[in-house]
């Protein structure tokens, strides 16, 4: 037995050793990696990274007000004296918990649909299921966040539900199919044929089977979901000042666009560099599983 | 006929999509916010004043019966009234829909239009240099959301350069053409006034671009990688054996069955272009529905709101309506019925 489990340690390893070779190959996503990385480590050591972490807060410094951006503030200062790197900071932390929480609410309810509605394919289950995530392919999911969070108070929490309520679909719709083809394959009818039940099926079974599927939309989708709460809090449906927020910050600078163009312009690019990090992943694990559905 | 099944059966499901849609909708503005009546007439009005709206509205009634009357209201065109601009929502949309419809539909154009010539070339020259500018620029215009586009747009070529105009759909001095459709290029093309055509036109070109680059991008992807694929196949190969010319293969075996993935994701370009507009509007103060439906969310203008999300929906159910039956004509195997 001791035998058998370090051999498939082992094995583990090697496949690992030969997945992580396949996605080295792709220089694009090692890049979009290392880029990440640096955002993510930038935002959990945000408040030793810069000298000014008071000014996330209600700060006001009137004399340091709409400075361009120089030695002292890399990224100039705001309306109200606030450094604008240390609010890019501290944005992405939220943007990134904002991530975390729309991925965290939908890829598990939308996983267990897909799974439930593939393996009891044509069945009442599959039906209703799908029927019901088809309701959300009638209108699109940012819409209805929209009117979702504006009944709602706008704050962080709030954004990231309203999100979710649409987005567990596209997980649902992923893994329905990857499970509905897997529910014919040997293994499962073997699985039948032993007696196992129906829970160890489809948890232990097939989910194994859709791991890279899922993970790899996981990828793709934390660059989404920074991009439609970046949205929300354009329009100020997302964090409320005094929280840095990246998309409020775009929508500020962009009130006293051609004088200040640095409130802009510095967390317009935050944005684009961190969704384009988690693109280059994205399709770096999509080229390593092999995966055609994304 | 097989054809004719498949459109019924996709027709059917939209439908039943869109009553889903009605009830999530209603359930969103009716049940979630508490008391809709005190968010409409606010908090300070007297008692009897929310009791009468309160029956005005049916909403002393239990919610099913509160739901039928709003789908049948809705069915007959009547969407009750909106506390923003205080007019019946129905003549609000009909409004600002058309300043919308014309800068979508000028976006999906750009979309298809550049989206899919600049997707066969990457992929007919796949891993050449075209291929690998076209790869960046994609990689790039997915990443970056149209509102970005659009402020950095609007920045460069209005602030700086000063070569568009920042805001509206016409120029003040630009008299506007009697309106028929209430699309201002339609109307002037009508009417013969060329000068509001091309000042239109002008107004648009930024708006429509920061709207158009993501999807652009993300079509030109699909359909590179779709005509990369249907190079290697055998038929092709086959068809090179016997002699037929490159081009001749291209333009006549290898362009239809590639287009097939492109044109189905056409409908959710349809959808993002829509939600995007929510944003783009709003940044160039185009006069149109998506600026409207973001205000009225924004004063919390429940009848309106769920006005705008249901006619959205329709809007979008009907273009997925439409790409099938592109699909349709485009893949053989759902005509004969064998897919």
């Amino acid at each position: 037995m001791r035998i058998l489990e370090s051999k498939w340690r082992r094995h583990r390893l090697e496949s690992l050793k030969k997945g992580w070779y396949k996605f080295s190959r792709n220089r694009l996503s090692v890049l979009g990696l290392c880029v990440i990385v640096m955002i993510v480590l930038a935002a959990v050591f945000a408040p030793y990274l810069t000298p000014y972490s008071e000014h996330v807060g209600p700060y006001l410094a009137f004399d340091e007000a709409k400075e361009p951006p120089s030695v002292k503030h890399p990224l100039g200062t705001d309306l109200f004296g606030r450094d604008i790197l240390t609010r890019i900071l501290f944005g992405y932390r939220l943007s990134l918990l904002m991530a975390a929480m729309v991925i965290g609410l939908s890829a598990p309810v939308g996983v267990v649909v897909g799974l439930l509605a593939g393996y009891f394919h044509r069945t009442w289950i599959d039906r209703i299921l799908m029927r019901i995530t088809d309701v959300f392919l009638a209108v699109p999911g940012l819409i209805l966040a929209l009117a979702i969070t504006s009944v709602l108070t706008p704050n962080l929490t709030n954004a990231a539900m309203a999100l979710s309520i649409a987005w567990w679909t596209w997980f649902a719709r992923l893994v329905y199919g990857v499970a509905s083809s897997c529910r014919s394959e040997f293994f499962v009818r073997s699985a039948e044929v032993l007696g196992e039940r129906w829970p160890h099926i489809v948890f232990r079974e097939i989910l194994p089977n859709c791991v890279s599927v899922i993970f790899t939309k996981i990828s793709l989708d934390v660059g989404w979901a920074i991009l439609a709460g970046a949205s929300l809090g354009f329009l100020g449906l997302g964090a409320q000042p005094p929280t840095p927020d990246l998309g409020s910050m775009v929508a500020d600078g962009s009130k006293h666009m051609p004088e200040l163009w640095w409130m802009a312009v510095f967390p317009a690019l935050a944005i684009v560099i961190t969704v384009l990090g988690f693109n280059l992943i994205g399709d770096g694990l999509r080229d390593m599983f092999a995966i055609e559905e994304l | 006929m097989a054809s004719l099944v498949f459109l019924g059966r996709r027709i059917g499901l939209s439908m039943l999509g869109l009553i889903g849609l009605s009830l999530l909708i209603f359930f969103i503005s009716r049940v979630l916010p508490g008391d809709p009546v005190r968010m409409a007439v606010g908090p300070r009005a007297p008692e009897w004043v929310a009791e009468n709206i309160r029956e005005q509205m049916h909403l002393d009634k239990p919610l099913l019966v509160q739901y039928y009357y709003w789908v049948r209201g809705a069915l007959r065109g009547d969407l009750g009234h909106s506390l923003f601009t205080r007019r019946p929502v129905s003549r609000d949309l009909k409004e600002f829909l058309p300043a919308t419809g014309e800068l979508a539909f000028f976006t999906i154009l750009i979309v298809a239009g550049f989206g899919i010539p600049l997707g066969v070339v990457a992929g007919r020259y796949a891993n050449s240099w075209i291929d690998n500018l076209v790869r960046i620029f994609c990689y790039y215009s997915v990443s970056t959301p149209s509102f970005i586009f659009a402020t950095l747009f609007l920045l460069l070529f209005s602030h700086v350069l000063d070569w568009f105009p920042t805001f509206g759909r016409l120029d003040m001095n630009i008299l506007r053409p009697p309106a028929v459709t209430g699309m201002i290029t339609v109307d002037s093309l009508i009417s013969g006034h060329f000068a509001a055509f091309w000042n239109t036109l002008w107004h648009m070109v930024l708006p429509a671009f920061s709207l158009a680059l993501p999807g652009m991008a993300q079509l030109a992807r699909i359909t590179r990688s779709s005509i990369h694929d249907n190079l290697g196949k055998e038929y092709i190969a086959f068809e090179r054996g016997f002699g037929i010319p490159d081009r001749l293969i291209m333009s006549k075996f290898l362009l239809k069955p590639s287009l097939i993935p492109p044109v189905s994701i056409l409908g959710l370009e349809v959808a993002a272009t829509l939600s995007n507009a929510f944003l783009v509007e709003f940044i160039f103060g185009w006069p149109g529905f998506s600026r409207y439906g973001i205000n009225v969310m924004l004063q919390k203008d429940l009848n309106a709101m769920s006005a705008v999300v249901l006619v959205v929906g329709v809007i979008f159910v009907v273009a997925n309506i439409f790409v099938d039956v592109a699909v349709t004509f485009l893949n053989p195997k759902i005509r004969l019925g064998t897919g």
